[in-house]
């Protein structure tokens, strides 16, 4: 899965320049007009999840905008956060840094599985209205973002896979990196009652075996004092 | 009181015809004001690369994606696009093959049956829930493959309007 979203990136970033500016998709075409660009934010910072997201990295401290949305109930929060911490912890891992720069992430991650396995999802969360029933909707929303918490699993999971303890072996923390792809193949269909199942009976189990509290625990201690 | 009964009936009647007919509804596609965008029918034939627009804006395929719902196709079309009619029951006669929604959501289960099998359950999953939000049916142009660019550009341009 972060393979796969690798492999875009690669190829986005191949197709389409930085210095070019906005594009237009059709002609590569820079623009600038109304159209395509909105002057002002501050329709976005209005919102609480808007501000925080706007605000991410500007003052230097990712980490503290990412606690602030932890703090923050309801959907969009949580799809902000993880959405962001996969770009953080990827990130992290392209400058050299290791797997457990993810590690509060992944336990907050992991808790959202455990105390709140059917995201709560208002229809006054959606910005479009799709062909699908408002039910169907809601369903396919709650689908998504179960999903996307165990995406996130599965990124820590393979940035542990890339290093090796000093015994030589993985963490057992590597053992996720397929957690979401495992999701699908079992449930076959976007269900929430057949995914939230599996979380129950197989995620959180493999969660719990690769990264139990006690280790977590001493993983954050030497994190916050290495010496 | 024959006003209002009429009325109700007709309620009942439109009610009753929410539910899309291959036989005598159209389709509808957002896309460019300029014309709809031209399949290419040897390409790929995967269904899961097609609906999840693997390799983005441009990419060759062989399918044309059409919704039962219009609302669907101006998100598509977008500010400067417009929205285009088809009527998928005389799509056979010009070479064309209709993958009704009710196919796709078949086929898209698991690591996908016949055209939408594809390695990855979980993308196999997202194209299903793009399928059932769009309310996507496809225009399968594979059979095309012997028509010159302009003859390809006509027939489109025809079925689509």
């Amino acid at each position: 899965m972060l393979a796969s979203a690798i492999h875009q990136n690669t190829q986005h970033a191949e197709e389409f320049t930085h210095d070019g500016g906005v594009q237009r998709l059709s002609d590569r075409a820079p623009v600038t007009n109304d159209e395509f660009v909105e002057r002002s934010a501050s329709y976005l910072v209005a919102d609480t999840v808007g501000s925080v997201v706007s605000e991410y990295g500007e003052l230097g401290t990712k980490i503290a905008s990412l606690a602030a949305l932890r703090w923050i109930p309801g959907y969009r929060s949580e799809l902000a956060l993880i959405s962001l911490s996969r770009a953080y912890t990827r990130r992290c891992m392209d400058r050299g840094g290791r797997w457990t720069s993810g590690v509060h992430l992944l336990w907050w991650t992991r808790a959202k599985l455990i105390q709140e396995p059917i995201p709560e999802l208002s229809p006054t969360d959606f910005r479009l209205q799709s062909g699908a029933s408002l039910a169907r909707q809601t369903e396919l929303a709650q689908w998504r973002l179960i999903m996307l918490r165990l995406t996130f699993v599965s990124d820590i999971g393979s940035h542990a896979a890339v290093e090796q303890t000093e015994s030589g072996v993985h963490h057992p923390v590597s053992h996720l990196s397929d957690l979401a792809e495992r999701a699908a193949e079992a449930t076959e269909l976007p269900s929430v009652r057949k995914l939230t199942q599996w979380v129950r009976r197989h995620g959180v189990p493999a969660l719990n075996d690769a990264l139990p509290e006690s280790a977590y625990r001493q993983i954050s201690r030497a994190l916050h004092d290495p010496w | 009181m024959i006003g209002i009964v009429g009325w109700a009936a007709e309620v009942r009647v439109a009610m009753a015809r929410t539910k899309w007919k291959a036989a005598k509804d159209p389709l509808f596609r957002g896309d460019s004001a300029g014309g709809v965008a031209l399949p290419e029918p040897t390409a790929d034939r995967s269904l899961v690369r097609h609906i999840l627009y693997l390799g983005g804006r441009g990419r060759p395929t062989p399918y044309i994606s059409t919704s039962e719902a219009v609302i669907v196709a101006l998100r598509f079309a977008g500010p400067n696009g417009r929205v285009y009619k088809s009527y998928p029951k005389v799509w056979q006669a010009a070479g064309i093959k209709h993958r009704p929604k009710s196919e796709l959501v078949l086929l898209l289960r698991g690591r996908g049956k016949g055209d939408a099998v594809w390695p990855s359950a979980f993308e196999v999953a997202q194209a299903r829930a793009y399928v059932e939000e769009s309310v996507e049916h496809l225009a399968d142009c594979r059979d095309l493959d012997d028509l010159d660019s302009p003859t390809l550009k006509q027939t489109i341009s025809q079925l689509f309007r």
